[in-house]
């Protein structure tokens, strides 16, 4: 029997190659989506899966790589949005361009792989789609209008999606990341707390797998995932 | 007898989701202490899982305290707290009593703080995992459902309130909300999707062996083609 495929769409080197890992090691193939390929190659080759390059915010090339990865590994029975745009800012000083681009990038994305996704899983009856959220899908802080508002688009995305889609077969989740994630970025901030106190990538990627694996009679729509130390 | 074994204690044990938890936890490799107002209805269980049962009333702050004092004599501390229990109240709103209002805060909020607090001050040397089960009147008060959701919004503030302090203390505190009716307890007459106990159970197991690193407060659950 063929395996079952999983496609990641937004893969850097933290969450999306943690998820990448985790899902391979399931037992599923795995495609991982990036704008930038290049990138993702060692990845592909490390969890024998195939790396593809796609503009999330547009709709042809979402079309064409939901067409590759039919191609090559079969029709995804589990697609993960974890794409993403951010910079920070005073509401007095960012620009219409660039809360434009963070939208199309957080929001609309999410919304055109979430579709494309949906239309091959409802006609299979069943299938798992999960929604890389933060703490910027809960709250709106100061300077964070950027992030926020394509974040809380994203996130009224799942609900509508799930409460659509779950009578059909296709579990829609939205995972709140409530802190930093592990990386060479917040390494200082690592050494300050206690073992543990930031976000493990493989951790979160569990979750998602849970969350996948979750039998039909009690499937979660949201989870909320945070260190042990985090203040929340 | 002290094992290597993790033990998990179950407060509210009826035919439904404890039963459920139990089955569960026992089958994860963990020894389980069941507690209920009458120990012996859990005989069939006990015998089944080979769990142990303990009769204790969870709204009555000396009971509380004497059941986890044998349980650390008797097993140790334990890792994994469920506290389950509720009084269910379905009634037009001038027909409420004090009864009811007293009686569901009693048993699902007041004794989700006994257990909590003791459950909490066992676990403070090694950590462990605490969790409430909630349910659709947690965060939704609907017709007839005033003293209820009363007692159950009060089980998830306590919950909130338990993980932001005890959380940087090792204690992983969550609630669970179980927006439906669960298969078999009592639900046979709705004719509404429902909850299988086994798969909401799985969920609680998973909960506790979250890492510490992303740990979940909230988590709900719901059957695929619920309308909500």
């Amino acid at each position: 029997m063929a395996k079952d495929v999983a496609l990641i769409v937004g893969v850097g080197p933290g969450l999306g190659a943690a998820l990448a890992r985790r899902f391979a090691q399931g037992g599923l193939a795995v495609a991982v989506a990036a704008r930038r390929v290049d990138a993702l190659n060692e990845l592909a080759r490390e969890i024998g899966g195939r790396a593809y390059a796609c503009d999330a915010t547009e709709e042809d090339s979402v079309s064409q790589l939901f067409a590759a990865v039919e191609r090559d590994l079969g029709r995804p029975t589990v697609v993960v949005y974890n794409a993403g745009a951010f910079s920070p800012g005073s509401v007095l000083e960012i620009n219409a361009a660039e809360f434009e681009r963070c939208w199309r990038a957080l929001c609309l994305g999410g919304f055109l792989v979430g579709q494309r996704a949906a239309r091959g899983m409802v006609e299979a009856g069943r299938g798992t789609i999960l929604l890389t959220g933060a703490t910027a899908s809960v709250r709106g802080g100061a300077r964070f209008a950027n992030l926020a508002v394509g974040k809380f688009g994203l996130r009224a995305l799942a609900q509508s999606m799930a409460r659509e889609l779950g009578p059909k077969g296709v579990h829609v989740a939205h995972i709140v990341i409530d802190g930093q994630i592990r990386s060479e970025r917040y390494a200082e901030l690592e050494k300050q707390r206690p073992a543990d106190g930031l976000l493990d990538p493989d951790a979160i990627a569990e979750a998602y797998w849970h969350l996948h694996m979750q039998a039909r009679s009690a499937w979660t729509l949201e989870i909320d995932l945070r260190p042990w130390v985090e203040k929340f | 007898m002290l094992t290597d074994r993790e033990l998990a204690v179950v407060a509210g044990v009826g035919p439904g989701l404890g039963t459920a938890l139990v089955r569960c936890f026992a089958q994860a490799g963990m020894r389980v202490a069941c507690v209920a107002r009458n120990a012996e209805r859990l005989a069939v269980l006990t015998q089944e899982t080979g769990a142990q049962a303990y009769a204790c009333d969870i709204t009555d702050e000396n009971s509380v305290e004497r059941l986890f004092a044998r349980l650390g004599k008797e097993q140790g501390a334990p890792s994994l707290v469920v506290h389950n229990p509720s009084w269910f109240v379905m009634k037009p709103f001038l027909e409420l009593e004090q009864a009811d209002v007293i009686e569901a805060w009693r048993i699902a909020c007041f004794g989700g703080f006994l257990v909590g607090r003791a459950a909490a001050r066992a676990m403070l040397a090694r950590g462990g995992t605490i969790l409430f089960t909630g349910s659709t009147p947690s965060i939704k008060a609907g017709s007839g459902f005033a003293a209820f959701a009363a007692a159950k919004f009060g089980v998830r503030a306590l919950a909130q309130s338990m993980a932001r302090e005890l959380g940087p203390q090792g204690i992983h505190v969550a609630h669970v909300v179980v927006d439906g009716p669960i298969d078999g307890a009592g639900s046979e007459g709705l004719k509404i999707p429902k909850l299988s106990p086994h798969d909401i159970a799985e969920n609680f197991l998973a909960l506790h062996r979250q890492h510490r690193s992303a740990w979940t407060q909230e988590l709900d659950l719901r059957p695929a083609d619920a309308k909500f």
